[in-house]
């Protein structure tokens, strides 16, 4: 490998490294406590007004 | 009620990393199959200064490659904290695609790519261009599935929302797959990644030889970038067209407002080049108007009508109507799931369930809707029309300017004169930006133009957001943003040095340019 292939090498490394430390960092600060626990349930409290008042359907 | 400020942030957050991302991603989808095509000329012809433009061009690749690969995670992260509604409603479908291109396509592009950079010297010429081919393939079917994945959120086919598990759950692959939106979006975007890649290539190219420098390797660069921009350049603009009907078939509001089209006009409708466009009076106060051109294109028909604004709203007001009853319905099934009647009425209207949900963004029952308030919602079916006309005419615009530079930048590589026309080099260094400015704009029409919708007619964008705090987006915002802007300084960094030095930063000792990078004799 030429030097300045090496050099290259070298650099994009280091990128790659201070990239994945800053993923991780974004992930660890903005999302590790960011649990949004979802399921059908979650979604009905959600999209739909409460089930007692579902009564009386017109089409 | 959802805060309309977390679905603002949540948008921009996710719209500035998607922009940012695809920076990186269409040089990549771009510049390998140039790379195959100069190493295909090495292998059959033994020149080794094709092996020589295959190497550099391939660093350059490698340093978009680089500093691109797992831009696209934060995409993914936002899809669990930004978007988890949206996830679950339907993440068994739009789960798929992304998970098959991290299996299937980014592995065997990551690995090819080891084998691309440090096989040189170890695979023979055949084993090596074999790489590079699988390199390509692996790159495009990344954007294959991704796109798939999108497609289905403008026209979300194969799929049906179960009461049961309130998502969507997938009932055919194949047609999500094949989904003509998806295919449409493939060879659209990667015909535009193609054109990025010749385009990168030529205008470095044009300033080494505008610099007079590594003419031999510079004129040989040039020519295949022409000639390889040229049938890109083509292919973006009739797929363009192509996508453009598709969208027309799917997504009617998008096109209309696209096109500026208030009214519904007599098929077939003329083609507005220009509009003065009045938003609150919802009209144009003056057109610029080519006859048939619209029908022709939109339709592929003289007598079929593409629907004007009004008339889509019209028709949407009847599917809120529709869709309320759908909600109403759904919750009586929710609370009684045997209840027959509810189910009957359910399956009649459920094609209008994310028309009713629309109204959630004002009432939080929508059977209390006011006919303002239903309104208010009709209104937002359609996206502004003013960026969306501009944003697409700029493209256009940009796409047949790259189609003319390519075309006279082939024509002068055929007849061996490029050194002798300076302005048409200039032209060549000064269009860089342009594929990348009409890539971000294309993304804007069909990202923008999709609004209200995340998945469109199915789920509105915002019901699809978590409900986080603003401040952690606001956070969450600005590191995502630092992230991204020192990548891209990076990139810039990176890729401005190796440019400049040129094939001489190979150390072959074949090209003129070495003499500037040779280290000064040390004297005694």
């Amino acid at each position: 490998m030429k030097p300045l292939d090496k050099s290259l090498v070298r650099k994009l490394a280091v990128v790659l490294l201070i990239k994945l430390a800053l993923l991780m960092a974004l992930w660890w600060v903005f999302v590790r406590n960011q649990r949004v626990t979802v399921n059908s349930e979650g979604v009905v409290a959600q999209f739909l007004q409460t089930a007692p008042g579902a009564q009386g359907i017109k089409s | 009620m959802i805060s309309q400020e977390l679905v603002d942030l949540s948008r921009l957050q996710f719209a500035a990393t998607a922009l940012y991302h695809f920076l990186f991603v269409p040089l990549t989808v771009g510049m390998v199959w140039l790379l195959l095509i100069m190493e295909s000329v090495y292998v059959m012809t033994g020149n080794v200064i094709w092996k020589d433009m295959t190497r550099f061009w391939g660093k350059l690749f490698g340093i978009n490659f680089a500093l691109g690969v797992t831009t696209g995670i934060t995409l993914e992260f936002q899809f669990g904290t930004n978007w988890a509604y949206y996830s679950h409603y339907v993440g068994d479908i739009f789960g798929a695609p992304l998970a098959i291109e991290g299996l299937m396509a980014f592995f065997l592009e990551s690995t090819m790519i080891g084998l691309f950079f440090f096989g040189w010297d170890r695979l023979s010429r055949p084993q090596h261009l074999l790489v590079t081919a699988l390199m390509a393939i692996g790159t495009n079917l990344s954007a294959l599935w991704i796109l798939i994945a999108n497609g289905w959120m403008q026209n979300p086919v194969g799929s049906e929302f179960s009461y049961l598990t309130m998502r969507m759950e997938m009932v055919d692959f194949w047609a999500v797959v094949f989904n003509p939106d998806a295919q449409a979006k493939f060879v659209h975007t990667a015909s535009a990644g193609y054109t990025t890649g010749a385009m990168f290539v030529l205008s470095i190219s044009s300033w080494y030889l505008l610099k007079n420098r590594d003419v031999e390797f510079a004129k040989r660069s040039f020519g295949v970038a022409a000639a390889f921009g040229l049938a890109s350049a083509l292919s973006v603009i009739v797929l363009g067209d192509e996508s453009g009907y598709t969208v027309g078939e799917a997504q009617q509001t998008k096109l209309a407002a696209m096109e500026a089209m208030w009214e519904t006009k007599p098929a077939p409708a003329g083609l507005i080049l220009m509009a003065g466009i009045n938003e609150a009076e919802q009209k144009n106060d003056w057109e610029l108007e080519i006859p048939w051109v619209m029908g022709l294109i939109g339709t592929r028909s003289i007598t079929k009508e593409i629907p004007g604004i009004h008339d889509i709203k019209a028709k949407n007001r009847e599917r809120i109507a529709s869709g309320i009853v759908a909600v109403t319905a759904l919750e009586a099934l929710r609370a009684n799931r045997t209840d027959a009647a509810a189910k009957q009425v359910f399956e009649q209207h459920k094609a209008d369930l994310g028309f009713g949900l629309l109204l959630k963004k004002y009432v939080l029952d929508v059977r209390q809707a006011s006919p303002e308030i239903v309104e208010k919602a009709v209104n937002d079916t359609v996206p502004r029309v003013t960026p969306m006309f501009w944003a697409f005419r700029v493209m256009v615009g940009l796409g047949f300017a790259m189609l003319l530079l390519f075309g006279l930048a082939f024509w002068s590589t055929v007849k061996s004169g490029c050194m002798q026309k300076p302005g048409l080099l200039k032209w060549a260094l000064w269009m860089l930006p342009a594929p990348w400015v009409a890539a971000e704009l294309g993304w804007f029409v069909a990202e923008y133009g999709r609004q209200p919708w995340t998945i469109y007619g199915v789920l509105p964008t915002h019901m699809s957001v978590s409900t986080l705090s603003v401040n952690s987006l606001y956070g969450s915002l600005a590191g995502f943003i630092g992230f991204y802007t020192v990548l891209l300084v990076v990139e810039m960094f990176l890729m401005v040095k190796f440019a400049r030095m040129g094939p001489g930063s190979l150390g072959t000792g074949r090209y003129q340019s070495e003499s500037v990078l040779a280290p000064a004799p040390a004297h005694a």
